[in-house]
Formats: structure tokens, sequence, C-alpha cells
């Protein structure tokens, strides 16, 4: 096997026997691979639970060797629009299936961030190239899909991956990375990944980098850091009616980490929801946020938008 | 006429520009041909950019075809010309066609490709990323203030030559060379003090010395002082009436400035802070941030007529919220927006990069490699040893600028690591980076050699009719739907 350093890849599944937690979804695609053919799909279920590796092992399960050339993965919330979308198709739908597979495989990712009018569209595509190409469309709610779409493809809902399963899984790694787990450890990974395959191996992959044994406290630092701890900052300082020093923060993140008007308002709401401020207090801070937000979409300005965010938290202080 | 016109450089050695950038642009002319990148002229206003490709198509014995970018009218000429290179076509001052039977080469000149609406569907970026695409069969440039706001995918279509703002000595140079064309007997001091008014800006330098020393023959120091531009001196009386006044004149002075309400603003967001504190801050940037909404929507939609709003919100509106001004002088700020922007682009655009390399590799979008993959693989990347931390770097084919942005000096380390073991990306996951690069069959496929004679990327149609054999053959999904 090839020597993949990252471990969600290492242990990405390569067959659909690979595939962990999700049993009855499995059983059913393999009579399509029996059968040599697929319908379209659909694809839902909450992040990590397998949606795109199923849809890759599937692929090989049913080309060999041959599957990268069958297979297209598209990204329905990287492309920009439709068009681009139904180009690629086009592009990729133009030539014949190569060694002998009797079609292609379009996968489309995120698909419920097209839409309803992009959706339409898709379906017109779809219906285009249905003699060449099966699609697999995968989302996080079926709801979100045009019902035009659903009908035409099977739908398989994955669940989240179940705890046992998940277990087995990870212990399996542990042993094969020689990382020493303790059981709180175990139960802490288990209680924030809630399901998500790729959040448990990540946050085991980083607490292993990071220190001897993962215990349960690696795990929570592990799953901390992986927010900038500026932005914790960020806020207590702004509630303490520095305004100034806050601003300068944000000047920092914005500047030196990079960081867009969105990543800092979505990084604001983890933190506050989770933050150990007051609960009615938070209510007010995120709706707020979410003017916040929904102005930078209408296309205001960031810096302007989070300075007056920061002077509304600054002027909370005295109370 | 005006003396930006008149004094325009006809030749490349008259066009002030540093020695590098002269090189690479004769250069690039010199061994132009069809389906070479076109030029991407980029700086700040008035530092000769247009003077230069003007200048390099008049050395070369080209025509020169000048068309704004921006504006919607110009697009049927711009596909005409740069689309279909019509090679026997040139263009007169009005826009039409004429038939030249010489035909001499025309470098076309994209000016303003900044200002482009990203959105649109005929014109628009897209529009001319497709255009340089299909390879013109004339030399085209393309002109821009802030390179940063163009795609990344239009920027690497193009080679990027940046120009800077020029230097004191050099405006004061050219301008030493207009007065003695025009018989001004001009004060060294004078020149300076228009040099150093202009920022780095030779057009505005130049339209300057006009206005002060046109039909005189001799230009001292106080006439400059006078026309000297005064634009900051009245941003400071504007804030001083919003922040310590109650005046709601001070709408009026603002439309009047020299400024727009999108500058202004910045002005406003980086002083307040200085005089109101607590809940005038907070109301006041509350009345701050709906001016900015407006602005907003004028950006997106064009909506010109909306800017009053934001006007008045950002002058009167901030001024009213204060209970009692802050008293004493305040030294008031440039707005830092401006110092950050271009190192935030850059960082962003950094992002962005990584984004795209960690998504394409580990099968998700650039939102999700952000929240799901990015801090980890900045972690190992900055935690784990050398090896296993390089191998992480080659498997997401992250390039050594990538690299130290992610974790600072240990990049070199990796990078070093990663050519001595000449560690490259696993072929394996690579499938849907550039399949349209792969779309030929490959012949070496044995079983499959009748299918791969027939299917030459040329006979695009036989395949066609290959494809809807073999799927009209094997293919049952109506027994699936129904």
């Amino acid at each position: 096997m090839e020597d993949f350093e990252i471990w969600v890849e290492k242990y990405r599944p390569r067959t659909l026997d690979e595939v962990v937690g999700q049993d009855e979804v499995i059983q059913r695609l393999k009579g399509y691979v029996e059968r040599k053919n697929i319908p379209h799909l659909l694809f839902s279920g909450p992040p990590g639970t397998g949606k795109t590796a199923t849809s890759i092992a599937l692929a090989r399960d049913l080309f060999g060797e041959n599957w990268r050339d069958n297979f297209i993965e598209m990204n329905a919330s990287d492309e920009r629009g439709i068009d681009v979308v139904r180009h690629k198709i086009k592009e990729f739908a133009r030539t014949t299936p190569i060694g002998g597979a009797p079609f292609k495989i379009i996968f489309l990712d995120e698909a419920d961030a097209l839409t309803a009018d992009a959706q339409a569209a898709l379906r017109r595509t779809m219906e285009m190239y249905s003699r060449s190409c099966r699609f697999i469309l995968s989302c996080n709610y079926v709801s979100r899909i045009i019902e035009p779409i659903q009908s035409r493809c099977a739908v398989f809902k994955f669940k989240p991956v179940p705890k046992e399963a998940m277990k087995r899984r990870l212990l399996e790694i542990c042993e094969r990375e020689k990382v020493k787990i303790t059981e709180d450890g175990l139960e802490a990974l288990l209680y924030i990944s809630g399901g998500d395959f790729r959040k448990a191996i990540n946050a085991l992959q980083g607490a292993a980098a990071i220190g001897e044994v993962v215990d349960a406290e690696t795990i929570y630092q592990i799953t901390a850091t992986a927010r900038p701890e500026e932005i914790g900052n960020l806020i207590d300082t702004a509630l303490k009616g520095n305004f100034m020093e806050a601003r300068q923060l944000l000047d920092r993140l914005m500047i030196e980490y990079g960081m867009s008007g969105e990543d800092i308002v979505s990084q604001l709401f983890r933190e506050i929801i989770s933050s150990p401020l007051n609960e009615k207090v938070k209510v007010y801070l995120i709706d707020k946020l979410g003017e916040v937000d929904f102005r930078l979409t209408e296309g205001a300005n960031e810096r302007i938008q989070l300075d007056a965010y920061l002077a509304y938290l600054s002027s909370l202080a005295k109370k | 006429m005006l003396w930006v016109e008149k004094y325009r450089p006809k030749k490349l050695e008259d066009v002030v520009a540093s020695k590098d950038i002269l090189q690479k642009v004769t250069l690039w002319a010199k061994k132009w041909k069809p389906g070479q990148k076109p030029l991407l002229l980029a700086g700040p206003p008035g530092v000769g950019k247009t003077s230069l490709a003007v200048a390099l198509a008049n050395s070369l014995g080209w025509e020169v075809v000048e068309l704004n970018a921006s504006d919607q009218r110009n697009w049927q000429i711009i596909q005409r010309i740069v689309g279909e290179g019509a090679f026997n076509e040139t263009i007169s001052d009005e826009g039409e066609f004429l038939s030249s039977a010489h035909g001499r080469m025309k470098l076309i000149i994209l000016d303003e490709v900044d200002n482009i609406h990203k959105k649109e569907d005929t014109g628009g970026e897209a529009a001319l990323v497709r255009l340089i695409k299909r390879k013109p069969a004339q030399p085209v440039v393309l002109i821009a203030n802030d390179p940063y706001r163009l795609s990344p995918e239009l920027r690497r279509l193009c080679e990027m030559v940046n120009f800077r703002r020029l230097t004191k000595n050099q405006i004061v140079k050219v301008l030493e060379k207009i007065c003695i064309a025009e018989g001004i007997k001009a004060d060294k001091r004078a020149l300076m003090s228009i040099a150093e008014n202009a920022g780095g800006d030779l057009r505005a330098a130049i339209n300057d010395l006009q206005a002060v020393a046109e039909g005189k023959d001799e230009l001292k120091l106080e006439d400059v002082v006078v026309g000297k531009r005064t634009q900051e001196k009245d941003i400071f009386k504007v804030l001083q009436a919003i922040f310590k006044t109650k005046n709601p004149a001070v709408y009026n002075d603002a439309m009047l400035l020299d400024e727009s309400p999108e500058d202004i603003i910045h002005w406003v967001d980086e002083n307040l802070p200085l005089e109101y504190s607590g809940k005038d801050l907070a109301v006041a940037y509350n009345v701050l941030s709906k001016a900015d909404i407006f602005l907003g929507r004028v950006r997106r939609r064009q909506f010109y007529r909306l800017w009053k709003y934001a006007s008045y919100l950002m002058t009167v509106g901030v001024q009213q919220v204060k209970g009692e001004a802050r008293r004493g002088f305040t030294r008031y700020q440039r707005p830092s927006t401006w110092q950050m922007l271009f190192q935030m682009r850059q960082r962003r655009e950094m992002t962005k990069r990584v984004l795209e390399k960690i998504g394409r590799y580990s099968h998700m979008s650039k939102v999700k490699a952000n929240t799901e993959m990015f801090p980890l693989v900045k972690l190992l990347l900055q935690e784990l040893d050398t090896d296993r931390a390089a191998r992480i770097a080659a498997f997401y084919d992250l390039s050594k600028e990538e690299l130290e942005f992610l974790i600072g000096d240990r990049a070199s380390e990796i990078v070093e690591y990663i050519e001595m073991h000449g560690l490259h990306r696993i072929e394996d996951e690579t499938f849907l980076a550039e399949f349209e690069s792969k779309v030929e069959p490959e012949k070496s496929l044995d079983e499959e050699k009748e299918i791969g004679e027939k299917s030459q990327p040329e006979g695009d149609k036989e395949v066609r009719k290959e494809g809807r054999k073999k799927t009209g053959k094997d293919l049952t999904l109506d027994s699936f739907f129904s």
C-alpha cells in the first residue's frame, strides 16, 4: 500500500468491504457491483460518514484498475456556478469509458450547495448524459435536493458511524501506528467525533503528534488548538472594553493568518457558543454576529463590520 | 492640449521606468509569437503603464488598439479583434473597422482589466480568460492597478510586470524636461515640491505642473504652494467637524471632497476610536456599519445613487451620536487598511492555494479543507519528524513558498529533504486534477485496442458513435428507475 502520512488518507477504504459502519448501504451497493451497473445515486448524511470514500471505493470495485479514468470528482461549493460544472461534465462525458466500463461516474460533492435553479439545470444535464454517465450526488440533507433529482436517484442514507464500529477501527489504527491510547482518551475521541470518522482520525493523529500517550486531555487540547486561540483572546479583550487593543488583534488575524472576514466570523461563532459566558448574553452576541455575517455576504466591508462588532462587544463591558 | 498627452513618450527610450521593466517588456515583444502569454502591466496610477505599452508598439512599428476593458460596449470589438485575431482589419478612432491591406501587427491594449465585472456573462473576466485561452493572433497587453483583484487564473495566463511608484527624482527630471521644452525657467525647489505632492504619480505631477506653470516664463516656489493639492488637509477638517462638532454642514463638505465615500469611510473608521468610547463608540460604529452596507450595495449593483445615504450616515450619522466631544487636539491617522491591504491579499491568496491543494488531494471543497484539514496539516508539518512532515508536504504538493507561509523557517529543511529523497506526489490520487489532459485513451491498453484505434481525439464523432453503441447495448438504466 502507498505510504500516506495523513491518516485519513492512509486509512481511507479502498474497497466497499473496507467501509466501516454503513453495513446496509454497502450491502445494497455490492448488489450493483455484482450486476456491473448502477443507477444515479444520491448519498446523504452528516460529514465524515464515508460518502466520498464510498463513492471512490464503489468506482474501484466497478472499474478495477481503470477507475481513475472513468471517475471524476467535483465540488458544487468550489466550482463557480452550474456552467462550470456543466462544462466539465460535458468534457468528461464526451469520451468513451475506458477499459471496457459501460459508463463513467461523475461524483458531485456537496450538491446541496447548489441553488434550486442550478439543481434544475443539473437535472437536465443528468438526463442529457445519462446514456454514458452515472451521477453520484452527495449532500448533508436530502431535503435540500429538489424532488425531480431525488426521484431520478437511488437514495442512500449514511448514518453517523456507530460507536462500536468506530471504536474498533480506531483501536486498529492505534495498533498499526503504535499509538498508546488510554481508555478515557478513546472515550473522548468518540465523544468529540459525534460519529464523524474524519474528525476522530484527525484528532487522533493530532494528539499522537504532540504527546507520548493519547489521553482525554490531549484530545481536548488538540481539538481546542485546532482553532487559533487568538479568537478567544479577541473576544475577551473586546468584552473587557479594550476596543483599540481588540482591533489590533483583529488586524493581526487578518494579516498574519490571512483570515478573511467570513473565516473570522465563523470562528467567532464557534468560540462564543462554547465560551463560559452567560447564555442570555450569548444570544445577543450571536444575533449580532449573524447580522455581520449576512452583511458580509451582501458585499459589506469586513474591516468596518468587524470593527463595529468589536465596538459593540466593548460597550457591554460595564454591565 | 494637455501636457500629459503632449509629452507622452513616443519611443521606448523616453519612458521613465526601471531597467528591468524595460528589458522584460522588450524581450516579451521581440520574441512574440501567437499563443504567447499576454503581458500584464500592474501598478498604481500615473506611473506610465499605458505610455510604456504605446511606446513599445511605436518602437516596433506595431499599430495600437487601445480599449477599455471595463466598458461593456467594447466587448464585441474586443472579441472580434482578440478573439478572432482579425489580421487584416484595423480600427479607427471611432471604433469602426477599417480594412488595411498591409497586415501590420496590432498591439491590443486592454485597460482597466481589474474593473471588469466578475459576474457578467458576456464580457467580464471569464470571457477575457476564454479569449486569452484561444491564443490570440495579436499581441495583447492587459493593464491593471491592482492585479490581486484579478482571478489567479487570469494572472497565471499572463506574464506580470510590476510597476512601482516613481521616485521624486525621476519625476523632477521629467518636469525639468517639460519646462525646458515649454521655455519656462523653473526653480528646482518648485519642481521638487510638485513631485513630492504627487506621491509617485507622474501624471498627477505633470497635470499639477501645467496648472501652475502654463503660459509663464518663470516658475517660482511660491507659485507651487498655492496650487498644492490640499486633499489631506480637507479630509482632516471633515473629520474634525464630524468628531468635534454637531454641525450637519459636514455632509456637504464631505461631498465636496475629492474622495469617494469608499475612502472617507476608512478615514472615519480609523479615527473613530480615538474620539469616541464606550456606548458612543458602539452606537457610532453601528451607524458606520450601516453606511458600509449602502456602499456594499453600490459595489455590487452599481446603484451610485445610494452613495448619498452612505455619505450622510458616515458623516452626520456618526456626528450626532456623541454626547460630548472629546476635548483637545487629536492627531488623526491615515487608514491602516490601505497599508495592510496588499499584505492581506497576498496571504489570503496563499491560504486559498493551499486549501485548493488540500481539497483536491483529500477529496473535499476548499471550505471543508479549511475547517477539517488545514489546522491538522499545519500542526503535523510543525510537529512531526522531517521525514514524515516532508511526506505530507509532498502528498499535498506544497511549494516552498506555501510551506514557508505555513511553518516559517522549517520549510527549507523540509524542501531540502524532499529534493534529496526525490519525494513527489503519489500519482494514484491525482485523478481529478486535470482530466482534460488525459482524455485521449491510452494506446497501450492491449485488450482495448479496438476502441483505442477508433477514438483518436480528432475523430470526435466516431467516439460518440462508439460510445452510444456500447451504452445502448449494455445499459438498463430504465429498469432502475421504473
